[in-house]
């Protein structure tokens, strides 16, 4: 094991004393190889010169990138893909059981207004909120008995996010492009994708904690059509390619006739490499962003909100090989319903149902989709019952339900998931989760496992302490891996 | 428990006089001392690391237990364990010396012959063993081994002050000393215009100019490297620079991270920031550095307070939900900051691998417990001007408390009068009495009973609100507009048809009107029913009566209420309205009260409590008083504008923290839970650190200040290490100890731990002075060799292990960005102040030190490059290497303009030849001549001037310009070229 904090020891050790190491040991190859180590390897295991270089993970898997789609602000589960024919039943009557304590009061058995239908071979019920999404849904592991700790937005996010409710710690995508760097070295490898702004705790739902920045991810602001607002620094607003490369062809040759004079130095030829690799990125990230390639037929069935704009860019990414996107459904927390929530969902669901159901199509079309995690849900559910009129919390119109953090539901497809499969249960209401109740540590154990890692060893060494994605927790949900 | 801190030599000493004492059989109380002592040093470190962990609390091997001395006199399943009137065949005895034929111990090898005659002549000697004494848990036999065996704890080794002048540099001779035992040979040095930007930017974080070069080379002073290093220690950059590096460790933000809906900045973290500057600068001896931060409101600051600003090491952190992890965050900043402990590791339970127990953990939360921010932060400057405006804020605050509460009681008594007098108010909303002008907004006289204009005013928007139908209060004011609407002649009369059209429509026996007659006729939705039918002018005027139905409760309760006059009808409403108030206030007020309410009322506890117009905003107040407490009112204003404009000049101020009355005694929360309480632990330092018995923190005081002393003490074997090897770190790019936050014993010994421990003693011995650390580091040659490596020395130490030749190093972000303002002359040099924005603004040429920092949204530019994440304090940066880099000089805004304004500087442009031009160029960024060839390749590129600039790659875009623009655009390329390149970026 090693005795120091991984991110420290990285200046006094060489590259071919990090892969003696092995393990983990690995996950630091790039950033060994840049940190002024005047080592010149010539074996071509270690020529990478970067810490976002691709790098295998414990075990040999066929997912390699993940799409996150966040419904933040906690949709509800009752509504969309946990049917509960109880709450008619109870309509308007206080439940047989006691309401379980969520963040504000709550009232009487409030029944979902959409309609549930079978789909699929499967025949698993999806409600008309997701009726798209859902001829999909022989694709999907359905967990239906997700739990969380509190009912509050902001540590169920970084709970969700980062494994920790509280503390600062790394979210899953810099997690996952440490564990396994990331396949195009001309864009980030961890993209987060959000109009009009940040969800609430902003970058923190991204941030790389004590993992080196680089690792952090990338936010977009999906809003922008244009890429000089979608990337900063992308284009250089007063030269054409051409002048740039030959200002570049100058460059080179100072840095070239610097380095013949100091000898073989790492840290000297990354930094020469990076330029070139900023040049061909300008290009490459253009086009990543730029769903005006598509063919409108793609674009049109995606739809024509922001919603799918997003959801098509990140296709475009994964197919690019990002290791991890994170698409947002907007700023703040949109999916809060706290009231009208029959309007407010419809609206929400209309606007991302048809682009995740293109999206799903696109991928497995692609033969994309073995190799892309999706996932779906956001940071808790909603009550199954009707949050009760409370000043300054909602606007009183008795329509909307509370958080839910006892039981949601949360989906994913493809990355080895084993489709068509429903996990767990919440009680006959769905207020708690409670048939094989997954937490949310299992969930990122899942992941984790999806992506070819034990989630108890991909670690950092950081302040006296080996840190991992689930803490000290975790199960690995066997039942829903193909 | 008794647990010294001794140096080997010292317990082999005690040794032997053992064996003399024992030997003799004396009996006596010095002679009990010295075998407790015995017991202590020898015998208990072997039963805790040897036998307890199968032999102890947890596990009984063989049944046997050798935790307290009865349970050792009790023996095992094997027999008894110790025979003390026969020393020799006790099974014990036997065991541990393999002489028994099946009981070897330990199972994994025998004992050091030492350590087995140590245990013999302790049963020879009846096995002395303290009263009480119970060896505890594998923790503290950590604690013992950790404090004899691990580097880190052990004292500093001391050298001779007078070697230190005489002979070779001390630096050099110590690393002369491993290299020769390497075979490794130390490089030349590096040639002086390497050397000086090298010393430039470690001291001051900027290359110099090419003018001071020139002046360095022209000194013909045998020790102009010497008078170079003090002329740059005594540059206020100085302190700018290596502020920024303490700045990581004490993870400096302006904001305080994430916080919903409020203002997260910090606005006075800068005077923490502009303290650090000030203390390198004035070389505040490093031990006083420590006091101040953690203790400047307990040290005699004399007449300057500025000190005070100190605190905010302790302050300047992320404030989390849970003020737990805040604390977390503290303990974590001074341990590990300043102790090189990862003591948070012990917040959930014992530390896995240092000897830090959660007893010590809380004993230090309760340190930081007991110091809570200070609520008001204090002004800083000269102790007179502090003093001044302090006393005018204390009378300040008290006029404007007594404000504070003469509105807060206007408020009240104003609530309670329009309560009590409800009725009126909802009669006059309806129709003002004569004389009351709802229009004028202005103050109008008012004795102590009169009703408010401006009362009847906000009921009578009120009511029209809560009539409209979309409104959930409207099922009862709808039938209140309705009733308040009815002509005032034979009102019984009408009342009573109304009453009767309502329950013909509850009986279904009269047809109700249809929502879109009632609501899409704006003049229905105002008046239902109520209105005078017109038609029916001819004969008696009778009211067209609404025929809307209404609550069935309401109706009865309508019914029974015998309504005579509007009067009457108002007092029913008002008196709904109060009923549901009383309700409320009789059950308790809280949210269970708020079930004790009809649920269709519930909407009236908000009518009371929330935004309703009986809670009148206190600036409002002044128009709903009586005159004579208006004239109060006035009397304080006055007194406040008054004391106002005394107002002494505004002081910059302090993140303070105060000292808890009485302070927190800290439990052990178990698992990190607090509400799962252990035991009660007192405040008190570190063990692992601690002298024999070292007493627990006062009473009536945080400790700080003691803690504070116990870190700079000088026997204190990590303070003074983990400095000079954090300072050693930004002189050569790599630290001694390579993590240089976590001196623990998972941390190997350093390989030049000599030079570390001489780094440190001379760092005490020169009263902790840093300036002093630095000379004597930068007037070593191994400072000063070439960084230069041949092929051979890559191979023989690959990693520069043993300092044969200089680290090549980066510019970080922060000297990255100031010497690009340096040498295209835009460097803004003022110091200090509030933080500046650097990036959404305008462009500005401060230094990268002064720069906003917002924990919660970092950046991405900085995150690129490798800025400290002020999360946690950060010991060492990484160094990465991503394109996002090379893109913000390639396309960002800040070179690009640099390289523009360069251009303008009438130096360059008065150059004639274009050669010229260019070796001023290379003079003034890389502070040399162009090589011919280098010439060459400008004047090339120079020349390619064929696309016309400033436009995209479509052609049929392109925009005609001249060849002089074109040309001199060129120029701005080549500049720019020059302040990517590698050159420019490293230090050799």
């Amino acid at each position: 094991m090693s005795t120091r904090d991984d991110f420290e020891r990285l200046s006094g050790i060489t590259r071919r004393d990090m892969l003696r190491r092995g393990g983990m040991g690995l996950g630091m190859l790039g950033l060994a190889s840049v940190v002024g180590s005047p080592t010149h390897a010539q074996d071509p295991a270690v020529s990478a010169t970067s810490p976002m270089a691709p790098r295998p993970s414990h075990f040999p898997v066929k997912a390699k990138r993940v799409i996150h789609l966040f419904m933040n602000g906690g949709p509800s589960h009752v509504d969309t893909f946990d049917p509960k024919p109880a709450l008619q039943t109870w309509a308007g009557k206080e439940l047989p059981m006691k309401n379980l304590a969520t963040e504000r009061r709550t009232g009487a058995a409030f029944p979902s207004p959409f309609r549930f239908e079978k789909y699929g071979e499967s025949g698993i019920e999806v409600s008309e909120l997701f009726r798209h999404t859902a001829q999909h849904v022989d694709k999907m592991a359905v967990i239906r008995s997700m739990h969380a700790d509190v009912p509050n937005h902001e540590p169920s996010l970084l709970l969700m996010n980062c494994g920790d409710s509280r503390l600062v710690r790394p979210s899953m995508g810099s997690w996952l492009n440490y564990g396994l760097g990331t396949e195009n070295q001309n864009l980030p490898g961890f993209v987060a994708l959000c109009p009009d702004g940040f969800p609430i705790l902003e970058t923190q739902n991204w941030q790389s904690g004590f993992l080196p920045g680089v690792y952090q991810g990338t936010y977009v602001n999906t809003r922008h059509g244009e890429i000089e607002k979608l990337i900063e620094n992308v284009r250089n607003s007063q030269l054409s390619l051409r002048q740039q490369r030959d200002q570049l062809d100058l460059l080179r040759y100072l840095n070239e006739g610097h380095r013949e004079q100091r000898g073989s130095d790492d840290a000297l030829e990354a930094r020469i490499e990076g330029f070139e690799l900023a040049y061909r990125m300008q290009t490459e990230a253009s086009d990543a962003f730029d769903i005006g390639q598509e063919p409108a037929e793609v674009r049109e069935r995606y739809g024509d909100s922001v919603q799918a704009r997003q959801i098509l860019i990140a296709r475009r990414l994964v197919e690019r090989g990002v290791r991890f996107v994170q698409v947002w459904h907007g700023a703040g927390q949109p999916w809060d319903h706290h009231d009208d929530i029959e309007v407010g969902h419809r609206k929400l669901a209309d606007e991302c149902d048809r682009a995740i159901a293109a999206l799903l199509q696109d991928l497995e079309d692609r033969g994309l989709l073995e190799e892309t995690l999706v996932i779906w849900g956001g940071e808790f559910g909603r009550t199954p019952v009707v949050e009760l009129p409370q000043a300054g919390a909602n606007a009183g119109k008795i329509n909307g339900r509370d958080h839910n953090h006892w039981g949601f539901t949360m989906w994913m497809a493809g990355g080895g998931v084993k489709g068509g499969t429903v996990y767990g249960a919440t009680d006959e209401f769905g207020f708690r989760a409670e048939e094989k109740p997954v937490h949310v540590h299992d969930l990122h154990a899942t992941i984790l496992h999806l992506m070819g890692f034990d989630h108890t060893r991909l670690t950092y060494h950081f302040a006296g302490r080996d840190f991992r994605l689930t803490d000290v927790h975790g199960n690995v949900i066997h039942d829903i891996i193909a | 428990m008794k647990l010294p801190i001794e140096h080997p030599r010292l317990a082999g000493s005690f040794h032997i006089l053992l064996w003399l004492v024992l030997g003799v059989g004396l009996r006596s109380a010095a002679a009990q001392d010295v075998a407790e002592d015995f017991f202590e040093t020898k015998i208990r470190p072997i039963l805790l690391t040897k036998c307890v962990e199968c032999h102890g609390p947890d596990q009984q091997e063989g049944g046997l237990r050798l935790d307290t001395r009865a349970h050792l006199l009790q023996g095992g399943g094997s027999g008894v364990a110790l025979q003390l009137e026969n020393a020799a065949e006790s099974l014990l005895l036997k065991a541990i010396s393999y002489q028994h034929e099946e009981l070897q111990m330990p199972p994994d090898g025998p004992l050091p012959a030492e350590t087995v005659a140590a245990l013999q002549h302790w049963v020879a000697a009846g096995a002395p063993w303290p009263e009480s004494v119970v060896i505890g848990s594998p923790l503290e036999a950590r604690l013992i081994q950790d404090r004899e065996q691990h580097w880190a704890f052990q004292p500093i080794q001391r050298s001779n002050p007078a070697d230190w002048t005489a002979g070779p540099h001390p630096l050099d001779q110590r690393i002369a000393q491993k290299l020769r035992q390497q075979g490794l040979e130390a490089n030349p040095p590096a040639d002086d215009r390497t050397l000086v930007r090298r010393l430039y930017l470690t001291l001051i974080g900027l290359p110099p100019t090419p003018k001071e070069l020139d002046a360095y080379l022209a000194d013909t002073r045998p020790d102009r490297w010497s008078h170079l290093i003090d002329d740059l220690l005594d540059r206020p950059q100085y302190g700018e620079r290596w502020a920024r590096h303490w700045l990581d460790v004490a993870r400096y933000a302006d904001t305080q991270g994430y916080a919903f809906a409020k203002d997260r900045s910090y606005p006075h973290a800068y005077t923490y920031r502009d303290y650090v500057v000030r203390a390198f600068n004035a070389d505040l001896p490093y031990d006083q550095f420590v006091l101040q931060q953690l203790a400047a409101d307990q040290l005699d600051l004399g007449d300057d307070l500025s000190p005070l600003a100190a605190l905010g090491f302790i302050t300047v952190g992320r404030r989390f939900i849970d003020h737990n992890d805040t604390l977390d965050d503290r303990i974590d900043v001074v341990t590990r900051g300043l102790l090189g402990l990862t003591v948070s590791c012990a917040r959930c339970h014992d530390h896995k691998y240092d000897a830090v127990s959660a007893a010590d953990y809380y004993a230090l939360y309760g340190v930081l417990a007991s110091s809570p921010d200070a609520d008001v932060k204090p002004p800083i400057g000269p102790r007179h001007e502090v003093e001044a405006l302090q006393a005018y804020e204390v009378k300040l605050r008290e006029i404007q408390g007594r404000l504070d509460g003469f509105l807060d009681a206007q408020v009240a008594a104003t609530k309670q009068h329009t309560i009590d007098r409800l009725p009126d108010y909802f009669l006059a909303a309806h129709q003002p009495p004569p004389g009351m002008d709802l229009e004028n907004r202005d103050r109008v006289p008012l004795q102590p009973d009169d009703l408010r204009p401006g009362m009847v005013r906000r009921w009578k928007e009120r009511l029209q609100r809560m009539a409209r139908p979309r409104q959930a209060e409207s099922r009862w004011f709808r039938p209140w507009r309705t009733l308040m609407s009815l002509p005032e002649q034979d009102y019984a009369q009408h009342v009573q048809s109304q009453l009767e059209m309502w329950q013909s429509l509850a009986d279904g026996t009269a047809e109700a009107a249809g929502e879109d007659e009632e609501v899409g006729n704006a003049a229905e939705s105002e008046h239902d029913g109520g209105a005078v039918d017109a038609a029916a002018d001819s004969g008696e005027r009778r009211p067209r009566l609404s025929r809307r139905p209404i609550d069935a409760e309401l109706l009865q309760q309508l019914q029974a209420a015998q309504l005579q006059s509007k009067q009457d009808v108002a007092r029913f409403f008002a008196d709904v309205l109060r009923d549901v108030w009383k309700t409320f206030q009789e059950h308790g007020a809280n949210d269970a009260a708020v079930l004790k309410v009809d649920a269709p009322l519930r909407f009236a506890i908000e009518l009371f409590r929330g935004d309703s117009p009986i809670n009148v905003p206190k600036s409002q107040i002044g128009l709903f008083v009586s005159d004579a407490d208006h004239e109060q009112l006035n009397a304080l204003n006055s007194e406040l504008d008054e004391h106002k404009a005394t107002a002494p000049a505004d002081l910059p101020r302090a993140m303070t923290v105060v000292e808890r009355q009485p302070p927190t005694d800290p439990y052990v929360f178990l698992r990190g839970n607090p509400n799962n309480r252990g035991p009660a632990v007192p405040r008190r330092y570190l063990t692992l650190l601690s002298r024999d018995e070292e007493p627990a923190y006062p009473a009536d005081r945080s400790g700080r200040l003691e803690l504070a002393h116990q870190i700079v003490d000088r026997d204190n074997p990590l303070t003074a290490r983990v400095i000079v090897n954090r300072v050693w770190m930004h002189h050569f790019g790599r630290p001694l100890v390579a993590t240089p936050s976590d001196f623990g014993v998972r941390c190997d010994q350093p390989d030049q731990l000599e030079l570390l421990d001489f780094l440190a003693d001379y760092l005490q011995h020169h009263q902790w002075s840093l300036k002093a650390l630095h000379r004597v580091i930068l007037t070593s040659h191994t400072f000063q060799q070439s960084s230069q490596a041949s092929p051979e020395a890559l191979t023989a130490d690959p990693t520069n292990r043993w300092y044969a030749r200089m680290n090549r190093r980066r510019l970080e972000w922060e000297a990255l960005r100031d010497s690009l303002l340096l040498v295209t002359g835009q460097l803004d040099g003022s110091i200090g102040g509030p933080a500046v924005d650097l990036f959404r603004s305008q462009a500005s040429g401060r230094r990268s030190l002064y720069g906003t920092i917002d924990r919660q949204d970092l950046p991405n530019l900085l995150r690129s490059f490798d800025f400290a994440s002020p999360d946690t304090s950060v010991a060492m940066r990484p160094q990465t290497t991503v394109p996002q880099q090379s893109l913000y000089l390639m396309n960002g805004p800040l070179v690009a303009d640099l390289a523009t304004k360069l251009l303008a500087d009438p130096q360059w442009q008065g150059q004639t030849e274009v050669e010229a031009q260019v070796h001023w160029l290379f003079q003034r960024i890389l502070l040399r001549r162009a090589t011919g060839a280098e010439v060459d390749r400008c004047l090339q590129f120079l020349a390619q001037v064929e696309v016309p600039v400033g436009v995209a790659d479509d052609p049929a875009a392109e925009p005609q310009v001249s060849e002089e623009a074109a040309l001199l655009q060129r120029w701005q390329m080549l500049v720019q070229a020059l302040l990517m390149s590698n050159e420019f970026s490293f230090v050799d």
